[in-house]
């Protein structure tokens, strides 16, 4: 009897003090995410937090402002207004599926779409105006996308991160996923995408020195010089993955829309910089 | 004589016992691609599973059941490993968010 009484106690007592997991509040985590940032380099500007290892690491800015007299990435940017204007074969156009004909808007992707439910990426949504207008879906790593959406990133720039969660449950799902995978380790090697980019930004891991991931987006795509061309955000995620030892999943993988989702949203404020480039 | 006879027989015995035979190779390579399917599945596949087991593959091919042996059992032990990194961090990534 007494032992009974005194697990009732002890059971009452233990679902008392025990903590409700808190809800997930987006607005919460940008605030302590780029309050981070800002406490570990006090004397990088908020806005140049876009500019990635070339905000915290003086040498390596001074290398890339030679390199900015020929940016490497305007090529695409020709390629990207030349493909974006060409006319589909039914006549339509690009700029005939985006707001504001497709012109700054790049702070605003990702998105969440309430009729799917899924998280539409910028490169996502230039893919469906292929399809929807007839044509086939582009490669999502490099090549034309990337320079599409270099062009259409170069209308953006200085634009803040304006990322919008909606009152739907599925768009905070989206989220929270996308958290989970930014700080979920993986790999052979064990690491996270947080392992580089919160705990070792601007750190040198082997030559390269890690950008920290806020505004870790506002670049791409990217000219990187080890790819020797242009890469899109797909290419980056596969690319991180395979450093981990996992096996990249799918460009445009739900997981990786997911984590852009994420990611844009703890930016948000911090202006685009894209196309860019990177080592 | 006696004595050094005997643990020649012994000796032989144990390698014969530690030599894989085919249906072994074969069976652990299944199990092995099993588990690396459930582990892709999961999204925890790890590269290096993906090059045992092409290597374990290799070596069925070319009938060296030993080495396909090792492989498969090294790629069935990495797959297993990577599945329970990914049970062990639903949790564990909570630890590592910015508050």
């Amino acid at each position: 009897m007494i032992v009974r009484r005194l697990l009732a106690v002890l059971i009452a007592g233990a679902s008392l003090g025990a903590a409700p997991a808190p809800a997930p509040n987006p607005e919460t985590d940008r605030v302590a995410f780029q309050s981070y940032f800002f406490t570990k380099f006090p004397n990088v500007k908020h806005e140049e937090f876009g500019n990635g290892p070339y905000a915290v690491n003086a040498p390596m800015r001074k290398q890339w402002e030679e390199i900015m007299q020929f940016p490497p990435y305007e090529p695409a940017l020709d390629e990207g207004r030349e493909a974006f204007e060409a006319p589909f074969a039914n006549g339509r156009h690009y700029s005939d599926c985006f707001d504001n004909g497709g012109d700054g808007i790049r702070q605003t992707y990702p998105r969440f779409d309430t009729k799917t439910g899924e998280i539409i990426t910028l490169d996502g949504a230039i893919n469906a105006c292929r399809v929807s207008n007839g044509e086939k879906p582009l490669p999502l790593q490099t090549g034309v996308m990337a320079s599409i959406t270099a062009f259409m990133s170069e209308s953006s720039r200085g634009k803040p991160f304006d990322i919008k969660i909606p009152a739907d449950p599925r768009a905070l799902a989206a989220y929270e996923r996308g958290k989970e995978f930014f700080y979920a380790r993986k790999g052979q090697l064990g690491f996270a995408c947080a392992s580089c980019h919160v705990q070792g930004a601007g750190e040198r891991l082997r030559g390269d020195i890690l950008a920290p991931a806020l505004g870790i987006l506002a670049a791409f795509p990217i000219y990187r010089s080890d790819w020797g061309a242009m890469g899109t955000i797909d290419r980056r995620f596969t690319s991180c993955s395979a450093q981990t030892r996992a096996v990249p999943l799918p460009a445009q993988a739900a997981a990786y829309r997911e984590v852009e989702y994420f990611l844009s949203y703890m930016s948000n404020g911090i202006p685009i910089t894209g196309p860019g480039t990177r080592p | 004589m006696k004595t050094a006879s005997f643990a020649f027989l012994g000796l032989m015995l144990c390698a014969s016992a530690m030599a894989a035979t085919q249906p072994d190779a074969e069976a652990t390579f299944k199990a092995a691609q099993s588990e690396e399917a459930l582990a892709k599945a999961e999204q925890a596949a790890w590269t290096t599973t993906e090059t045992t087991l092409a290597d374990a593959q290799k070596s069925l091919t070319a009938q060296k059941w030993d080495e396909a042996k090792a492989l498969a059992d090294e790629a069935l032990a990495l797959a297993k490993r990577s599945r329970a990194q990914a049970t062990e961090q639903k949790t564990l990534w909570q630890d590592a968010v910015i508050r």
